[in-house]
């Protein structure tokens, strides 16, 4: 059984008209409207490494969103470890509960600027799953080292580089032992001599057998390290397959089209 | 003409006051400020974070209470709560009704700076503490306010510099605060403008030590990570 799956994702962003002071909460006027999901199906094996490939604005940043409810889907299905859940319509319960068995990292690392890179690590662990300081250190101090950062453990983000930003991200998302790690661009906010020691970290989890949904413009991470590789445009879902065999024989023509796009500005 | 000024008998009168009008600040002006900028900071934030969270009918209640506020004058509210109240069977002593009204007046304006605060802090460090599991009450607890406190530091305590002026006012409704004890001087010796002078020195001295203080909260919260 498939460790994740999820069907006919569907997602319209909409701009209201101004409410007005009093104001019916169904009744705002609609004024513009973006379909940017127009029914994604997609299957996540355990162990699998899913790269999310396609042009901007096709809509996979959105897709990543609505699997972790950070947007609200307007309609769809998510299974998970055999459990299915509602996109549009989820319990704040079930919600949480979903979100304690996965982890996100964000394009632009979202670190608390607050927090040291080892508190970073620890807050969800203390504050959301009620481990004991100590324990929580432990696991956190673990954490950095396996991204290489033991020595970085307290540091505020703002005194850490991009790459080293995202790479504590990354200790954070590991910390709560998720199923599943959701990568929403990784590396696109980083510095070309920095994309590296972040995706020399992703391949090591994909070695260890980390289930990881990776959306990204790293041709060669989809490439090489990616066990399936998806092309989404406009909304949705043009073609998937092993990654091997997507960049040996892309099926469909608007994927060649990318391909070759792709390839001229490498 | 500044012979006059400085006469023997004005000096004699200046060094005689100065100890009335320091205890006074001391005993009667500091107590009302802090009291009133503690409860102005648990009103300001209340206010803010209802306004941040969008709840519903209390978010109207906020605004309707920041506009009324920030529409009247201070010294009125001051007059409301301690000669108008009473007819309406509330009594209250003078440095109570001076606290009230201070931190409902002071809680407004603290509100709207807590709020610009709030909203400036990334979207991002909310949904990066959803995805950890932290609810929105431990998000804003322990990595939103935090933050939003911090960019509030030196608009509130530009607030807390003009509060202590604003309680000056209270004199008015036979609080014996700072300035009621320079009047007291002033109007038995008839001497009135080294004496006002000297009550705005010490105003001065009391604002110079916020403003120290002020720097040296900021040093420290930068030692803190804090940008």
């Amino acid at each position: 059984m498939a460790m994740l799956e999820i069907r006919n994702v569907q997602k319209t962003f909409r701009t209201y008209a101004k409410p007005g002071f009093f104001h019916r909460p169904g009744a705002r006027k609609v004024v513009s409207e973006l379909p940017v999901l127009r029914g994604v199906d997609l299957t996540v094996e355990k162990g699998d490494v899913v790269a999310i490939l396609g042009p901007s604005g096709s809509g996979k940043t959105t897709l990543l969103r609505c699997l972790n409810f950070l947007e609200t889907a307007d309609a769809g299905q998510l299974v998970f470890d055999g459990e299915s859940f509602d996109l549009a319509h989820a319990s704040r319960a079930d919600i949480a509960r979903l979100r304690k068995k996965t982890a996100f990292v964000f394009q632009n690392y979202n670190l608390f600027r607050n927090k040291t890179a080892l508190q970073n690590v620890t807050e969800g662990l203390i504050v959301a799953r009620k481990l004991p300081k100590e324990q929580a250190d432990e696991i956190g101090m673990k954490m950095l080292a396996k991204v290489g950062l033991a020595d970085r453990a307290d540091y505020y983000p703002r005194q850490l580089s991009g790459g080293q930003q995202q790479r504590v991200a990354i200790a954070r998302a590991l910390a709560a032992d998720p199923e599943i790690i959701y990568f929403d661009e990784p590396t696109s906010a980083l510095d070309p001599e920095l994309t590296g020691e972040v995706l020399s970290v992703m391949r090591q989890l994909a070695e260890e057998g980390m289930t990881m949904l990776v959306v990204t413009h790293e041709m060669g991470f989809a490439r090489n390290v990616s066990s399936k590789t998806v092309f989404m445009e406009n909304g949705v879902v043009v073609e998937q397959a092993p990654s091997q065999q997507f960049f040996a024989s892309p099926k469909e023509e608007r994927t060649r089209a990318f391909l070759r796009r792709i390839a001229h500005t490498e | 003409m500044f012979e006059a000024l400085l006469s023997n008998r004005t000096v004699g009168v200046l060094v005689e006051a100065l100890p009335r009008i320091l205890t006074a600040g001391l005993t009667m002006t500091i107590p009302l400020t802090l009291l009133s900028f503690f409860f102005a900071m648990l009103i300001a934030v209340a206010v803010a974070l209802v306004q941040y969270a969008n709840v519903p009918v209390l978010r109207q209640i906020a605004r309707f209470y920041i506009w009324v506020i920030r529409g009247t004058p201070l010294l009125v509210q001051l007059f409301i709560i301690f000669y108008g109240l009473p007819s309406v069977g509330i009594m209250l002593d003078a440095f109570p009704a001076a606290v009230i009204a201070f931190a409902f007046n002071e809680g407004a304006y603290c509100a709207e700076t807590m709020r610009g605060a709030l909203e400036s802090v990334p979207q991002g460090q909310l949904e990066a503490g959803y995805c950890v599991g932290m609810s929105w009450w431990q998000i804003m607890r322990r990595i939103v306010l935090p933050q939003a406190l911090r960019t509030a530091v030196p608009a509130l305590s530009n607030s807390l510099i003009g509060m202590i002026k604003d309680t000056s006012l209270a004199s008015n409704i036979t609080v014996a605060e700072l300035f009621m004890a320079g009047q007291r001087v002033a109007a038995r010796t008839y001497i009135f403008l080294p004496i006002y002078c000297e009550v705005a020195v010490v105003y001065l001295l009391f604002c110079t030590v916020i403003t120290k203080l002020q720097a040296l909260l900021e040093r420290q919260l930068n030692a803190r990570g804090f940008q």
